[in-house]
């Protein structure tokens, strides 16, 4: 869609003749033309047009946590956006960390800036039981970027209860994760 | 005669146009909660009765059967027991003391060597299983009679 820019002066003036008054607006242009004795006039208007791609996002793996076992006490885990894990009172193993995934997505810029948005927290539920849940917040974010896409890494903390049930907790959803333009 | 001529001039967008200026994307997420490693005790460790007067050992095996310095009477040795439970396929470490002093007033007695036999990389079924663990009764040259006793402890740990 092209823009085209005008600047326009807008002129009122009451003009008297005989017994009446009439209004007349006057437009002119600020690139030069004026209102004279000819019979018409023409200006010359510079118009500009920039038109850029829609910004897109396209998500490539999901989030995932691993294994984590759970304690008597409540705790967290620590997920990085580079998929390191640090526990704070619960443990998680060495030897069987098993699918340990920060989320990934790709977003097509075309060199524009943007802003990127997450949720506050998200809920897991237990497949067995969905009464028990783990919430994840603390979403963090970490940019490879380049000239027109970027990947975008993200991680987040896992909060769990005191004798937080054994189980694979997921959603049937999934989080959003918005870009918009500058 | 002047003409003045109206040049009526509508005022369009201005600025750069954008077509789409947010866009989503939804990402799914999971964890695989597992529940912690238990352990409780079922028998306890037990190296019978022995004569005072020679200085030797009693060396209770894992499997409760016993060597060394002979048994007097009908008091039964007995392997310590411990029933654990890991989730399956997970790792697991167990960790024995070194040395347990047993005590009999001021008296004390040296049990030590401990061992068990659920051999190397341990790994869990998700239900409990049996662990026996046997160890060295060192009986010294002037060992004072009477009955001993004493606790040890035994840690598992999820590697």
């Amino acid at each position: 869609m092209a823009a085209f820019f005008f600047q326009i002066i807008i002129v009122t003036a009451f003009i008297k003749i005989s017994m009446k008054n009439y209004l007349f607006i006057l437009f002119l242009s600020l690139f030069g033309f004026s209102v004279s004795a000819q019979n018409s006039a023409s200006a010359t208007v510079n118009s500009r047009a920039t038109v850029i791609d829609p910004i897109k996002i396209d998500k490539t793996v999901d989030l995932d946590f691993g294994n984590v076992i759970s304690a008597y006490n409540p705790g967290q885990v620590i997920l990085s956006p580079d998929g390191s894990r640090i526990a704070y009172g619960v443990q998680i193993s060495n030897s069987i960390p098993g699918t340990v995934n920060p989320a990934e997505a790709v977003v097509t810029h075309g060199n524009n800036n943007y802003s990127i948005s997450l949720p506050e927290q998200f809920t897991l539920y237990n497949q067995k039981n969905p009464n028990q849940v783990l919430v994840i917040d603390q979403f963090t974010i970490q940019p490879q970027e380049g000239n027109v896409t970027d990947i975008i890494k993200i991680g987040g903390t896992l909060n769990l209860e005191a004798n937080q049930t054994s189980g694979f907790y997921t959603n049937s959803s999934g989080f959003n994760v918005t870009v918009s333009y500058n | 005669m002047k003409k003045i001529t109206f040049i009526l001039l509508v005022s369009l967008i201005s600025g750069t146009a954008f077509a789409q200026e947010d866009d989503t994307a939804t990402a799914k997420a999971a964890a695989e909660i597992v529940s912690p490693i238990s352990i409780t005790a079922q028998e306890d460790l037990n190296f019978g009765k022995v004569a005072n007067n020679t200085e030797g050992t009693v060396v209770v095996a894992t499997d409760g059967s016993v060597s060394g310095l002979s048994q007097i009477g009908t008091t039964a040795p007995a392997a310590a027991t411990f029933d654990v439970t890991a989730a399956n396929g997970f790792s697991y470490l167990i960790t024995l003391p070194s040395s347990v002093d047993l005590t009999s007033g001021t008296n004390s007695i040296t049990v030590n060597n401990f061992n068990h036999d659920a051999g190397e990389n341990i790994t869990g079924t998700g239900a409990a299983e049996t662990v026996g663990v046997g160890a060295t009764l060192n009986v010294s040259a002037e060992q004072a009679t009477g009955e001993y006793t004493g606790t040890f402890d035994v840690t598992v740990t999820y590697e």
